[in-house]
């Protein structure tokens, strides 16, 4: 196998072949440190302990140079790009490249120095070849209990960051190899549930462990400068990449807005008011009109501001880029500190991951890119991660438990297709945690787990459809905590498609079939924010998550899509007729048919605005 | 020594999407070979067309005749199953529609979800609660029961040959439930056909469990048909011998009781090269190997360890419809012959995983491909003889190929044929990738491995992948193209049994995890002497525990031995009273594991039985194949320009297979051709003719194995 | 306008963001004085420049129109 050639001049596109760089060569490289990733993210998952991140695959892993720079990631979680991109980065720049020795880890969760928020730790451990620093590995997990003012470690009504658990700035974990004692002392003794903390870090040292002795065998190939030399020149063609696919959108200057509905701590909303200028190869996304940073944790951190931006423009302009630190070149983001797209020290932000994250990403591609790329673009997805927390002591072992729970929802419609029904928001790609997983684990019944009918946005392309879940009370006691959104506020529809519907979460008192909504049981200040509540044995918990926007006229939906999703249950047959103007004959034992002309007659009168 | 027991023929069939192989292994390893083209309308018409043309006489001496199909994976992928009806507890009934929530590509905003085998308005809830410790929180009444019979009527009314499939929560804790509802529907409903979940997989994760069911129950009257055309077919031929089909996990199954579980032939087809792979591997020695079968679209890899075919408990026919059962472990790499070469927005080169597929296939076979695939690299590079594809029945146009190279090669800056070989690095550093991963996922070393390597592209890519990987030997068996068929040939019979038994190995709740493992042992043999071809042949069992930390959520299999793993007449013996002592090794061995596989052990934290698996198997008769003459006059020798590496012509020794003999050895470089495949021995390689008519291909300086 | 170092004591665990665009300031910062003689710190030099330079011709049009 033949290395690349000696540095050239920076690739620019497609345009110039012999610039003497090995396009072959660095092919094979990038791909086998992308391999190197998919190595780690395997060992990694495979043995961790939260579900959150072994089943729901919440982490990433990383190969940087020796300078810290990102050169490759296991596409895993995108939420966690900008922290990908910055949080190794920071603690190399931080420590010192020379301040690290052989064997040492560093680990940190701190959301002001490029993390998303303090769940999620990140690793780096530095490579060597003969006492010469030549690369550096890392991955970030989302640990599932991290201590702070509710189990589950999301503290939606916490007003500073020392109310959401353990704040880590870059420290040492391991010290030439052997464990830094006192450090995983402090850490276990403010986790709820230690062990599982013990498993997953474990998990993350492993993986280290897998990506050192593989970066190893790329040293040996081509030693520390030459494999140097080839990252550099990946970088420089992932910023190509950008460029050229940059280059390719008109000029111009594209707004739009959406808000958090709520903070948890007030009733008023915060507004995200981006621009996206669009010159030559280069894009700046300007968010410094959006309001000021919130009381409560929905503000985002750098890092997940621009993690947003650039998952929004991946999803439609350069899905197959290798994501490195080049991919920023071309791209700046401006988040002015004290705003809600990056908070000031100490400002809450556990809810900006996960909350305010998707929020952006879909303002982006949804609201503007669609100005530009209409068929590339969706309608609004039920957009939270609906959060749901609990913990509490399991009576059938006496054990203490805390669990993180996310619920699908509904997608967006899209140019070509319905939104798909029971998805998770798309900045993330996690799983759901099987009923028959959950009632072993932890002492709830489920009584129900299907898809809300008859919700989704209409439209030429239908929004997908949320998902309802109802489920009992089995301990004693269980505090309860959440951290949503879209209660106020409808996923939004597109291109005259229309909105869907919103999330709700609802309590019934053990023997009573009543629900009311948390906020009405409880007296709480935000319906979709809360912590630590106590519920008891017999008590039922319904959560309602949303489902998509609308693509287009729902007039102009063909009437056969329209009949099978009656048959299927997914659209009632009131609805056929008054939102899609879809008349059908027959009853629906003996087939159910379109009927024609009167569904002509109906949308004529509708689309005249006389039904 | 004789190739097939009692010198009688062993005749397998492989029936694939393009061709129909048939392999009959005669008296002294005498082999006939038949390729014919498939028949999808009529599966059975091609076999029986092969099987007349190998001029085999049925009412001779037949020892086996088996079967790999595809039958109930194409009804799957090409959804021509029968109407299904679903039966779900009550409040869950859209549970093949939630599925797992997580989507396939990460940037993809288009990606459609898959659609479930059974639709919506054909699934039926019904009032009933089994709890997570096996309880009954809510009884099934009959007035229930009557409920759901009369859904069940009113819903297949109009149906031809429909099916039911039943899967209830927690079933595989509790199945009373399921069985109630099957019975009743028997005998309501008598003749139609009904699969429940705690016989088909009785395995937690409901979404796993009960789309593993509906895929059984939608298979069924497929493969149920299929059978009785078989049977009446060869009971018109008056075949002798014994019958069967091949399983997804590598064993027979006798062609009467297929419908039973019809599910288990899903992977028949894949299964049969695997077990091939693995048989010729044993054959020179190789204890642990990778097994790849690269054809024109698509690649199968597996993985051989201590000379035994590995498992996995999950496959998904596509993205979201998993198929959670005991499966032979394969991983499906879309890089074949056919995966098309261009230039990304970046100005860099990719290989795939687009597709020509066989129609229109690569530039070079003139049906009007235009695209540069790996086989026109090929032939640029002078790897492949455009005279001699598919023994010369077809011919390869070496210009098309050129020219659909050319406007690549202008984007790189580089000459056709140095695109060539680029074409070719790429699409191995793909294979590369996706081979590592299968075996570091399974914790495996790769470096330990000999690759063998088959399928019409396998033996061409095969060493320059080895090479790379910094694999050991790469051995290519008799007749690449048609080795499928001969795993039929050599298949065992086995039945695989899984069951969830969540325990901790510190708690008194392990103490009845022994004599679990030990019912299960008896059951699976039980099973599988219910189908045996021959009572008196020995029947192995071997039981495993499928353990993780507690906390954990993917577990490790650790094989666990008793007493009675023997090749025993009777039925296994239940555990006795050193059962405290087995869970102890139990833990001791998953320690040990968990340290090989990942690097470190975590002796103070509880382990964890998550599921209980055993295999019962009764082993065929070595089989002795010798296809080639091997003449080894040296007459039909010959030697080409081709394309060692970039810039690098060289003359390669061309040689037909048919002409080498035992032990002889060819240094590379050297194309040597046969009928159904090209294999290529690069510079610094040797391939030695093995005794079992295998090449084996290593580095000239290596040092000689045994 | 010249890199700066942040020389933090080592039990000083806060951080600092750039002026322009929000972006944390790693272990140094630009120095730039802005024509009203302030001091503005960034993150990067060359590139922030640039931005600033072209966030501020775009608040010019927009008031101009």
């Amino acid at each position: 196998m033949t290395g690349p050639s000696k540095t050239g001049p920076a690739m620019t596109g497609t345009s110039s072949p012999g610039d003497g760089i090995d396009r072959v060569g660095l092919t094979l490289l990038y791909k086998r440190v992308r391999n190197i990733c998919d190595e780690m993210a395997f060992a990694m998952m495979r043995t961790a302990y939260s579900p959150i991140f072994s089943e729901g695959l919440d982490f990433s892993t990383l190969v940087l140079d020796r300078r810290g720079r990102l050169i490759a990631t296991a596409g895993i979680n995108p939420a966690m790009l900008g922290a990908s991109l910055y949080a190794a980065t920071w603690i190399i720049r931080e420590v010192g490249p020379e301040n690290f020795a052989e064997g040492d880890i560093f680990v940190h969760n701190d959301p002001y120095r490029g993390g998303s928020h303090l769940p999620e730790h990140m690793m780096v451990a530095p490579v060597y070849s003969d006492g010469e620093l030549a690369a550096f590995v890392g991955n970030i997990a989302h640990l599932a209990e991290i201590g702070g003012m509710a189990p589950g470690s999301f503290a939606a009504t916490a007003t500073d960051i020392f109310q959401e658990g353990l704040r880590i700035p870059p420290t040492k974990l391991f010290d030439r190899g052997e464990p830094v004692q006192d450090i995983w002392r402090i850490m276990l003794a403010n986790h709820r549930t230690p062990n599982n903390s013990w498993g997953d870090l474990h998990a993350m040292v492993g993986s280290l462990r897998v990506g050192e002795r593989r970066v190893g065998g790329l040293i040996a190939e081509r030693g520390v400068d030459g494999l140097n030399e080839a990252f550099e020149q990946i970088l420089d063609y992932a910023e190509a990449y950008m460029r050229s696919e940059i280059a390719a959108l008109p000029d111009g200057i594209y707004t739009g807005e959406d808000c958090m509905e709520d903070d948890g701590i007030s009733d008023r909303s915060y507004w995200i008011r981006s621009r996206i200028i669009v010159e030559g190869d280069e894009l700046i996304f300007d968010y410094s009109k959006s309001d000021e940073q919130a009381v409560g944790p929905i503000n985002a951190p750098y890092v997940v501001t621009l993690s947003a931006s650039l998952n929004g423009l991946l999803y439609v302009l350069a899905r197959d880029v290798p994501v490195n630190a080049g991919i920023v070149r071309p791209v700046k983001v401006v988040a002015p500190a004290g705003t809600i797209t990056c908070v000031r020290l100490p400002g809450p932000c556990v809810g900006g991951q996960t909350e305010f994250q998707p929020r952006i990403m879909e303002l982006v591609l949804g609201q503007i890119l669609s100005q530009i790329l209409p068929e590339r673009a969706a309608a609004a997805s039920g957009n939270t991660s609906l959060n749901f927390l609990f913990g509490g002591v399991d009576p059938r072992n006496g054990e203490y438990y805390a669990h993180y729970h996310f619920e699908g929802m509904g997608w967006g419609g899209r140019a070509d297709s319905d939104g798909n029904s029971a998805q998770i928001v798309p900045h993330a790609n996690c799983r759901n945690t099987p009923v028959e997983i959950f009632e072993t684990k932890w002492p709830w019944v489920h009584e129900e787990y299907s898809l809300n009918d008859d919700t989704g946005g209409a439209g030429r392309h239908r929004g997908g459809l949320g998902v309802r879940r109802v489920m009992e009370v089995e301990g004693d006691v269980i505090t309860v905590s959440a951290l949503s959104e879209r209660m106020k506020r409808s996923p939004w529809g597109l291109f005259g498609g229309h909105d869907g519907s919103r999330t709700a979460l609802e309590v019934a008192p053990a023997g009573s079939d009543a629900y009311e909504t948390f906020q009405d049981a409880f007296g709480l200040i935000s319906p979709s924010k809360f912590t630590n509540i106590r519920l008891r044995r017999g008590d039922r918990v319904r959560i309602t998550s949303p489902s998509g926007g609308g693509y287009g006229d729902p007039l102009e939906r063909d009437p056969a899509k329209v009949l099978a999703d009656v048959e299927l249950g997914f659209v009632s047959r009131v609805s056929a007729e008054s939102v899609y103007g879809v008349v059908l004959a027959g009853a629906p034992d003996d087939g159910l048919a379109v009927d024609e002309a009167a569904t002509e007659a109906l949308r004529r009168s509708m689309r005249d605005g006389v039904a | 020594m004789s190739g097939s027991p009692n010198g009688a023929w062993r005749i397998g069939v492989d029936t694939g999407g393009t061709f129909t192989d048939l392999v009959a292994v005669g008296p002294g390893g005498e082999v006939r070979l038949q390729k014919v083209a498939s028949t999808p309308a009529e599966p059975a018409r091609a076999t029986f067309e092969a099987l007349k043309r190998s001029q085999v006489d049925p009412r001779g001496e037949v020892d086996s005749f088996i079967m790999g199909t595809t039958i109930a994976t194409n009804a799957l992928i090409q959804r021509r199953g029968a109407p299904t009806v679903l039966i779900t507890t009550a409040g869950f009934e859209d549970v093949l529609y939630i599925q797992r929530i997580d989507r396939q590509g990460l940037y993809d905003l288009q990606w459609i979800k898959a659609e479930p085998y059974v639709p919506r308005d054909r699934v039926v809830g019904v009032n009933e609660r089994i709890l997570a410790d096996g309880s009954v929180r809510t009884p099934l009444a009959r007035q229930e029961l009557d409920r759901v019979i009369d859904e069940v009527r009113r819903i297949t009314a109009h149906d031809q040959s429909p099916a039911v499939a039943v899967s209830l929560l927690f079933s595989y804790v509790n199945p009373i439930h399921e069985q109630e509802l099957a019975a009743a529907l028997q005998e309501a409903l008598g003749g139609l056909p009904v699969s429940i979940s705690s016989e088909v997989a009785p395995i937690w994760r409901e979404y796993e469990r009960s789309n593993t069911t509906a895929m059984d129950a939608y298979v069924k009257p497929i493969v149920a048909n299929f059978a009785g055309d078989l049977l009446r077919e060869l009971e018109l031929l008056q075949m002798g011998g014994w019958h069967g089909l091949l399983r997804s996990n590598g064993g027979h199954v006798a062609i009467p009781d297929t419908p039973a579980k019809p599910v288990e032939i899903v992977l028949s087809g894949l299964a049969a090269g695997m077990i091939a792979g693995a048989h010729f591997a044993r054959a020179v020695d190789s204890a642990k190997a990778v097994t790849l079968d690269m054809g024109g679209t698509s690649a199968d890899v597996g993985v051989i360890v201590d000379g035994e075919l590995q498992f996995s408990g999950l496959f998904e026919v596509e993205f979201g419809l998993p198929l959670a059962l005991p499966i032979l472990d394969v991983t499906t790499i879309g890089a074949g012959g056919g995966s098309i070469a261009s230039i990304d927005s970046g100005g860099l080169l990719k290989v795939g995983p687009e597709s020509a597929g066989a129609e229109p296939g690569p530039a070079c076979y003139g049906l009007g491909g235009e695209a540069p695939t790996v086989t026109d690299a090929n032939v640029v590079m002078g790897r492949l003889n455009p005279g001699y594809f598919l023994g010369g029945r077809m011919n390869l146009d070496a210009e098309r190929a050129r020219s659909a190279i050319d406007p690549v090669a202008d984007r790189l800056g580089l000459t056709p044929e140095d695109t060539a070989e680029a074409i070719v690095s790429v699409s191995i550093e793909n294979m590369d990738g996706a081979m590592r991963l299968v075996t570091v996922d399974r914790g495996l070393d790769y470096r330990e491995f000999d690759l063998v390597a088959y399928g019409g592209a396998g033996p061409l890519h095969a060493t320059e992948i080895a090479r790379r990987m910094g694999m050991n030997r790469v051995i290519v068996p008799p007749n690449p193209g048609l080795v499928s068929a001969y795993g039929t040939v050599i298949a065992d019979q086995r039945v695989d049994r899984r069951i969830t038994l969540v325990r901790r190995l510190d708690h008194g709740e392990s103490g009845d995890l022994p004599a679990a493992l030990g019912r299960l042992a008896d059951e699976t043999v039980a099973e599988l002497r219910s189908q045996l071809r021959r009572p008196e042949v020995p029947v192995d069992v071997t039981t495993y525990v499928a353990c993780r930390y507690l906390g954990q959520n993917y577990e490790q299999e650790i094989r666990t031995e008793f007493g009675h793993v023997d090749r025993s007449f009777e039925l296994a013996v239940p555990i006795g009273p050193e059962a405290a002592d087995f869970v102890a090794r139990l833990a001791d061995g998953y320690h040990a594991t968990h340290k090989a596989s990942y690097g470190y052990e975590m002796r103070d934290q509880p382990i964890q039985s998550v599921y209980l698996g055993a295999t019962a198997l009764s082993e065929t008769p070595e089989v002795l194949i010798r296809p080639y003459a091997g003449g080894g006059d040296g007459t039909a020798r010959a030697t080409r320009r081709v394309l060692a590496a970039a810039g690098q012509w060289t003359d390669a020794l061309i040689v037909k297979r048919d002409t080498l003999a035992t032990g002889e050895t060819l240094d590379g470089p050297a194309v040597i051709e046969e009928a159904d495949s090209t294999t290529w021995v690069p510079p610094g390689f040797r391939a030695t003719v093995h005794e079992s008519q295998c090449l084996i291909i290593a580095r000239s300086d290596a040092e000689a194995r045994p | 306008m010249a890199w700066h170092e942040l020389n933090k004591n080592w039990h000083d665990t806060t951080v600092d963001y750039c002026d322009v665009c929000g972006n944390l300031l790693i272990a140094r910062y630009w120095s730039f004085i802005e024509p009203d003689g302030t001091e503005t710190r960034r993150c990067c030099d060359e590139t922030c420049e640039r931005l600033f330079g072209r966030l501020r011709r775009l608040e010019q049009s927009a008031r101009d129109s």
